[in-house]
């Protein structure tokens, strides 16, 4: 293994190596000793404290019964995890930043933990959240800065959700970073029997952003719903591995993205959607609508099923390509000049999903960012 | 089907229909493995061209070097040093099923080909083994100029500037290890060329049979259709079943040029003791049309995934697949699309049936490229899961480098619902057969494209298969 480069986001069950998308590279090297330490507020009644890496929970996913060319991604680490066993033993060791919210907890006010890059720091960072039996918390975590000692930024996140029976958690993870970041962010779930999980992602900053989700849905009635918006503009490349286990019977997940690309920015999405033997009754649907501005693009998207249970429901969808000539058409006929217009469908494509954030302030700042780059030198 | 019909085609199925086997009285093979000295051999045998020999060892070199597939159904129980590469039945080819050894030509009729060629064919190829034993075309064909001869005549005789300019050039041997053994190993197979402008009415046939134990199929089919000409070729395949592995790695050719038609309808019925590991590639020029239409049914473990090359401004592709795996069968099929040029578009629908423990993997890529303006693309693809031993993923993969074009994809997998179940038993129809009638319709894109005599094998399959399938 190069100790300067991770592969990360392996495809749960490869496919054709020449297509490019069974993996990703990233190179790690140079990573500062300076570290932005996350700013975090908190409702009263939220335990936020450190823990020692060593004990760590453990929520090893049983392997499958069939292998045939999948990779070790689920059976070689100890938590779920998207972008991947050598991320994971990249981030080992150390100690993690733990937030605990106590069993009944209920507040719509949400912790918000801010990592900030300011005079050419990086940011490693451990997070685990212990949601208890009933609890009901949002969360937001936005990564924002960097670049401006004008040297190339890296943010390393790991993130561990743990939701026990009848928790609820609402996470809402912002990249806002300055071009010249390297963003590796990872989020892995364990839900328990009724728990629900929303996730929703605005993916707008950093020169190469690097996504993994992994969810493993193993209580019955786990609910888990992802949304990501992203808007990637000049060179800018967008890495996702979104993986969802089901082995809870009566499980649900709901996966949608909604993308924009232009320039000469890159994306690969995959997204697998992963039945289990015993999750009689489940359900999942993945869908996602990517919108090409550029004709430099380039759009990868990967949508699996993977399926060994008789009584599940599994769909997926995508749509790629040029903005709706009918919507166009619509808007232009209401007296909307063909450039407002597109822009007018491009933003609202993806501020249908920022507008859940939990923040005002983010909100507005999140809606002027796309405003600004799908007008600047980018496009 | 009355119930003495159904009967006596379940006491056929219960043995298969396929599964009978000849005593193997080859005139000639080679030993088992893969060596260069087995290459020459075959070569030899075959009289290759100089080009063809060197081709062949070069191939083997590739062979050597590409390692096994890391992705796919795991092919371990396929060793290359225990399959007998060539076996030559004992003998030629004749133009006359009356000259046919008695034996091998029990075997195709038996299979119905012979009645087949007489009801609906404009012309058969039938390979048995390593070789072809019959090929004839009809006059009124054979008139309008189309050629429909054995690769190895094709070679050699008045087309053969024509097959070396296209051998193996869309598929490399350096594509993937199996389409480098094919070029190492390949025998018998068809060479089709239909003039410009001409319109083949009624369909041509090749049917394969792999009788011998033990051994692989390399058969090699080169088809040109050529400038607003039309063809339908279908193509047959079945093996009896034996205690060891079998091995076939064909690969197709096709190229249609400007304005053409082509559709090539598959029905693979291999015993299920084969590693079926094809190649099938088309290359689709301006405005031109390629169909496939592909059914599943048989083999241990399958990698086939036609590939169409969409080269010409508004070139088209229709895939229309099912494929159906039982137990012991793991099964990877799908398609690859790749459109180069302006205004392509591409259709793909696909079905897949897992049932008794079988493993269905649909894979599938769609490639837009830069110069494919205004490209469209949609994918379909359904699976149905009979039981809960049974398997059943979807892998598509799409790459878009253009802005303007529409790509859709959709997919979905689940079992039949039991409203529908109950719904047609309210109407008086017993639950077994409700059960069957669910999975027709499920099948019923796919079989409507089959030639008819197809389909209805296809329909009596799937109600074989669905007898007992409950409690």
């Amino acid at each position: 293994m190069n100790t300067n480069e991770l592969t990360i986001n392996r495809l749960p069950s490869l496919t054709w190596f020449r297509l490019g998308v069974n993996d990703a590279k990233a190179d790690i090297s140079g990573l500062s000793e300076r570290k932005a330490a996350p700013e975090i507020t908190a409702p009263e009644g939220v335990i936020i404290r450190s823990m020692d890496a060593k004990e760590a929970p453990v929520c090893r996913i049983p392997e499958e019964a069939y292998v045939a060319g999948k990779s070790a991604i689920l059976t070689d680490t100890d938590f779920p995890s998207g972008l991947g066993a050598q991320f994971v033993q990249y981030m080992g060791g150390g100690s993690i930043r733990c937030v605990e919210i106590p069993a009944g907890f209920k507040s719509d006010t949400p912790v918000v933990i801010t990592i900030r890059h300011a005079d050419g720091s990086d940011a490693k960072e451990r997070l685990l959240f212990l949601v208890k039996e009933g609890a009901d918390a949002k969360v937001i975590l936005c990564s924002r800065g960097g670049a401006e000692a004008g040297s190339a930024q890296q943010e390393f996140v790991m993130t561990q959700v743990i939701l026990e029976k009848d928790a609820k958690l609402d996470f809402s993870r912002v990249n806002l970073l300055a071009e010249d970041t390297v963003l590796l962010d990872d989020i892995g779930v364990c839900e328990a029997e009724n728990a629900r999980f929303t996730y929703r992602k605005a993916d707008l900053g950093a020169s190469k952003s690097y996504g993994g989700l992994s969810v493993w849905a193993a209580g019955e009635n786990a609910q888990t719903e992802i949304e990501t918006a992203y808007l990637k503009t000049g060179c800018q490349l967008l890495d996702m591995n979104y993986h969802i286990i089901h082995s809870g019977a009566k499980s649900v997940s709901r996966i949608r993205l909604k993308g924009v690309l232009a320039g000469e920015a890159s994306k690969t999405f995959r997204g697998t959607i992963d039945f289990r033997k015993g999750c009689t009754g489940s359900d999942g649907d993945e869908r996602e609508e990517v919108c090409l501005l550029d004709d430099a693009v380039v759009n990868k998207t990967v949508p699996v099923i993977l399926c060994e249970e008789e009584d599940v429901d599994g769909r997926h969808g995508a749509s790629i390509g040029r903005i709706n000539e009918d919507e166009l058409f619509y808007c232009e006929s209401r007296g909307i000049d063909e450039a407002a217009a597109r822009h007018l469908l491009v933003r609202g494509r993806l501020l249908s999903v920022t507008r859940k954030i939990p923040d005002e302030d983010l909100k507005t700042e999140i809606s002027d960012r796309i405003r600004d780059e799908l007008s600047g030198p980018g496009r | 089907m009355t119930d003495q019909g159904i009967q006596s085609y379940l006491e056929e199925m219960e043995g298969n229909i396929y599964d009978f086997r000849d005593e193997e009285k080859d005139s000639y093979r080679v030993d088992e493995g893969l060596t260069e000295e087995i290459v020459c051999r075959i070569s030899e045998e075959k009289h290759d061209p100089d080009w063809m020999r060197e081709f062949r060892l070069k191939s083997l070199e590739i062979f050597r070097k590409i390692p096994v597939p890391a992705w796919g159904p795991s092919i371990d129980g396929l060793d290359i040093d225990n399959i007998v590469t060539y076996v030559r039945p004992g003998t030629d080819m004749k133009a006359s099923w009356e000259d046919v050894p008695e034996e091998i030509r029990t075997t195709f009729d038996k299979l119905g080909i012979p009645k087949a060629e007489h009801e609906y064919l404009a012309g058969v190829g039938a390979q048995y083994d390593s070789e072809l034993v019959y090929h004839n075309v009809k006059d009124f064909v054979a008139k309008q100029g189309v050629v429909y001869t054995d690769m190895e005549s094709a070679l050699t005789g008045e087309y053969a500037d024509m097959v070396h300019e296209h051998f193996m050039k869309l598929v490399p041997p350096t594509d993937h290890k199996f389409a480098a053994l094919h070029g190492a190993v390949w025998s018998g197979g068809s060479f089709v060329y239909v003039p410009k402008g001409v319109k083949v009415d009624i369909p041509l046939q090749s049917y394969f049979r792999l009788n011998a134990k033990g051994a692989g199929q390399f058969e090699h089919t080169l088809i040109i259709v050529d400038e607003g000409a039309d063809l339908h070729f279908i193509e047959g395949c079945s093996a009896p079943k034996w205690n060891v592995a079998n091995l076939h790695a064909g690969c197709v050719e096709l190229f249609v040029r400007k304005g053409a038609r082509l559709r090539y309808s598959t029905i693979e019925n291999w015993s299920k003791n084969m590693y079926n590991l094809n190649t099938k590639r088309a290359l689709v020029e301006e405005g031109a049309r390629m169909e496939w239409v592909s059914g599943s049914f048989g083999s241990h473990v399958s990698y086939l995934y036609p590939t169409t090359i969409l080269r010409g401004a508004h070139s088209d592709c229709e895939y229309t697949g099912i494929t159906f795996a039982g137990k012991g069968q793991n099964l990877d099929t799908g398609c690859r699309m790749v459109h180069l040029g302006e205004s392509s578009s591409s259709l793909v629908t696909t079905k897949s049936l897992s049932k008794d423990g079988g493993i269905n993997t649909f894979r599938s890529a769609v490639e837009v490229r830069n110069s494919a303006k205004n490209a469209r693309s949609s994918v379909d693809c359904s699976s149905l899961m009979l039981d809960s031993i049974s398997r059943s993923d979807t892998i598509p993969e799409m790459d878009i480098r253009t802005k303007d074009c529409d790509i859709g994809h959709e997919a979905k997998i689940g079992r039949i619902s039991d409203e529908t179940v109950f719904y047609l038993m309210s109407r008086g129809i017993p639950e077994e057969e409700a059960r069957a009638m669910i999975v027709a319709g499920f099948a019923d894109p796919v079989s409507k494209e089959l030639p008819l005599e197809y389909a209805a094998e296809m329909n009596n399959l799937i109600r074989l298969e669905m007898e007992g399938s409950i409690g």
